[in-house]
């Protein structure tokens, strides 16, 4: 790393377990990554791959799961939050990092306005009258440019539309201006017009108060939009990371590789996609191994996240990154873009 | 030449709203006057935002709305076969969620055989029938006695598929037939629909929003706005080319996997929701969120225009221009509310 000033937020070494009959399973194994301040960090990978589970764990929110075991640690402005005691970690969720998740609708209570959502957390946090905190929740609806903020305050959520509603979620989200926004799968479940105008005002929220955001997502189409830096997450632990150009340009992992060849817009490439599902990862070595066509011998031993040779702040999971041609995000895209002349030259002599 | 297996003609499909304590009435158009062909072992894609009308759409061709206007099934008006036995050899549909499609309590091969049983009634035959057809979603014959519960999300829209094609239907109506999958399973699933169509010529009407699935399975495409049909053509040429402002913006906002490109094209995002179907504005329906709308637009109906097998539904109709795109990330509009709309045409 370099000699800039600590990160705001450091995730180092996290591990979450689960205790099974069969022994304790690793959720996440060993995750370590850092957001400066400011900064986008987008964490991508398949369902069960750990990514929300990150999160769920930075929020403090597995403390109450006992057959769960949570250790590493989550520093932000350098105070590790794991060590906090329930109380004291109740006090910072909220108030110096927030969430939003997928679905606006099940996260909103529906008995209450808007409004009166948005002052429960300035008041838990800012210790503010109810109409202080009612002034600030008009404010916090035109930080997030819902119009008419000052009517709409005393709105219920199911006034609101599925867009609208997650900007309420996102109005509660930074109402006491947090250092860190978590926001998963914010935008999956949205119309793709209504999903780039949250991305813009996600942008804006980020350079406007200078939080530092993880962006959590299985889209990297949506990281290529918003992300500064990716983290690739596989089988609990990370496989890649790097900024987003390189995660695209310069491809170091044959999973990110995979990951990459599943975006839709890749359907029409000849060759199946190779994602494997949650049979196909291994207990040892590279989880990786049983669906990567480069699997050697070597790759049953253990594999640690090392700097991709030749490249800065570039890290690949994979012991063969030197000697092998992964694929990466512009190639696929090269030959998707001569697939699509091809096709229109066919179409034109038909015509 | 032989019948389109669907031709609808002024489809219009319209719901009784029952406001507050059900003293008031509003009725809601969700589907105004659409014009589709699908012919036999094509694919027709509908695309659009929610409210569109394009799963309304859907359902009425399949006879699970009431509707006007005219659908034909293979040349045969659908008000005469929707509620006959043989319903299900012209038209089978895939829902979105394989979850509540299948009967929990039936087992995968009693799901498959039903539709088979009310065609021809029972038979001993059916049961290779079902073996066949499991085998063709390619999934093990032996999954014939298993039930949902023990499926995957995936393994289950398969056995869905397998129901549909039971009784050889001509079209197959794919509402969000992938959505509820993911990435990996998505790509099979799609992979074993084309498989199907080369095999058996079954033609398709896929409602998606994802333009990417879009544009590498269908044909022809239509572009739904507000219950009309706003700009329809073969696929390739429509998202090379889009003429309607509101297919420029559907397609603009869609991320693509190329950060440096991405970061590029962010400018051209249309402002506002999708509109509310029970507030239907005057002239063209788009025209509060449409950046290049002119006074006309807001007065008067577009006319079609059809050259080439493509049709625009549009004053402006003009090729993309990024110079002239001004729908800059405006951020939201009521678009039910006058002043507003006004600023955002001006």
């Amino acid at each position: 790393m370099t000699d800039t000033p600590a990160p705001l937020v450091e995730v180092d070494g996290l591990v979450v377990s689960v205790r099974r009959a069969g022994g304790a399973v690793r959720l996440v194994d060993e995750v370590s990554f850092s957001i400066g301040r400011g900064e986008s960090y987008g964490l991508v990978g398949q369902s069960g791959s750990g990514k929300s589970m990150t999160a769920m764990a930075m929020m403090g929110l597995l403390r109450r799961a006992r057959e769960m075991r949570v250790t590493g640690a989550v520093r932000l402005a350098g105070r590790d939050l794991l060590g906090l005691t329930s109380r004291e970690m109740s006090d910072v969720r909220g108030a110096e990092i927030s969430m939003v998740f997928q679905d606006p609708m099940s996260s909103l209570n529906p008995a209450y306005t808007v409004g009166e959502q948005i002052a429960e957390t300035l008041r838990r946090h800012r210790g503010m009258s109810r109409r202080e905190a009612r002034r600030e929740a008009v404010e916090a609806l035109k930080l997030v440019e819902i119009p008419g903020a000052e009517r709409r305050v005393s709105a219920y959520p199911h006034e609101f539309s599925g867009g609208m509603r997650q900007r309420v979620m996102l109005a509660i989200a930074v109402a006491c201006r947090p250092k860190v926004l978590i926001a998963d799968e914010a935008t999956t479940a949205l119309d793709v017009t209504v999903q780039a105008q949250v991305l813009g005002l996600l942008r804006r929220l980020q350079e406007d108060l200078g939080m530092a955001v993880l962006f959590i997502t299985h889209d990297l189409s949506v990281l290529a939009d918003i992300a500064d830096r990716v983290g690739v997450m596989y089988a609990g632990q990370l496989v890649e990371e790097a900024s987003v150009f390189d995660v695209f340009e310069r491809t170091s992992h044959p999973y990110s590789s995979a990951l990459l060849r599943s975006s839709p817009e890749y359907r029409g490439l000849a060759g199946a996609s190779l994602l494997p599902t949650s049979h196909q990862i291994a207990d040892t070595g590279c989880r990786f191994r049983p669906r990567c066509g480069f699997a050697t011998g070597r790759c049953e031993q253990d594999v640690v996240l090392a700097a991709v040779p030749g490249e800065s702040a570039h890290t690949s999971r994979c012991a063969r990154v030197s000697e092998i041609r992964i694929p990466t995000g512009m190639d696929l895209w090269d030959e998707l873009e001569k697939g699509t002349d091809d096709k229109r030259s066919a179409a034109g002599s038909n015509a | 030449m032989t019948a389109p297996v669907l031709e609808t003609r002024g489809l219009t499909v319209t719901f009784q709203l029952r406001a507050g304590g059900g003293l008031r009435r509003r009725s809601l158009t969700a589907v105004r006057g659409v014009d589709l062909e699908v012919l036999p072992g094509e694919t027709v894609a509908l695309v659009g935002e929610s409210g569109s009308g394009k799963s309304t759409t859907a359902r009425a061709v399949c006879g699970l709305v009431p509707f006007e206007g005219e659908v034909l099934l293979s040349g045969e008006r659908a008000s005469a076969i929707q509620r006959t036995r043989r319903a299900g050899s012209y038209r089978q549909m895939v829902f979105q969620d394989p979850y509540s499609s299948l009967d929990p309590l039936m087992t995968v091969g009693d799901s498959i055989a039903e539709p088979l049983t009310l065609l021809s009634g029972r038979s001993s035959g059916h049961a290779a029938r079902v073996r066949a057809l499991l085998e063709s979603v390619r999934l093990p014959a032996g999954y014939a006695a298993r039930l949902p519960k023990e499926l995957s999300g995936g393994q289950r829209q398969r056995v869905a598929i397998a129901r549909a094609l039971a009784t050889e239907p001509k079209l197959v109506v794919c509402d969000e037939a992938l959505s509820a999958l993911d990435a990996s399973t998505q790509g099979e699933v799609l992979a074993i629909l084309q498989e199907l169509r080369e095999q058996r010529g079954t033609a398709y009407l896929f409602i998606a929003h994802d333009l990417a699935v879009v544009r590498h399975i269908a044909d022809r495409v239509a572009v739904m706005y507000l219950g009309s049909v706003v700009e329809s053509g073969p696929t390739e040429e429509v998202f090379r080319d889009p003429r309607h402002p509101y297919t420029q913006a559907l397609l603009a906002a869609a991320p693509i996997p190329h950060p440096r490109l991405q970061r590029q094209q962010r400018a051209f995002v249309v402002g506002g929701d999708p509109p509310d179907p029970s507030r239907l504005p005057g002239g063209c329906p788009f025209h509060p969120r449409c950046p290049l709308a002119i006074v006309r637009c807001k007065t008067e109906t577009p006319p079609a225009t059809a050259a080439q097998g493509r049709t625009v539904i549009c004053h402006v109709n003009k090729a993309a221009d990024p110079a002239e795109a001004v729908a800059r990330v405006v951020g939201p509009v009521e678009t039910s509310t006058p002043e507003v709309r006004k600023g955002l045409v001006s």
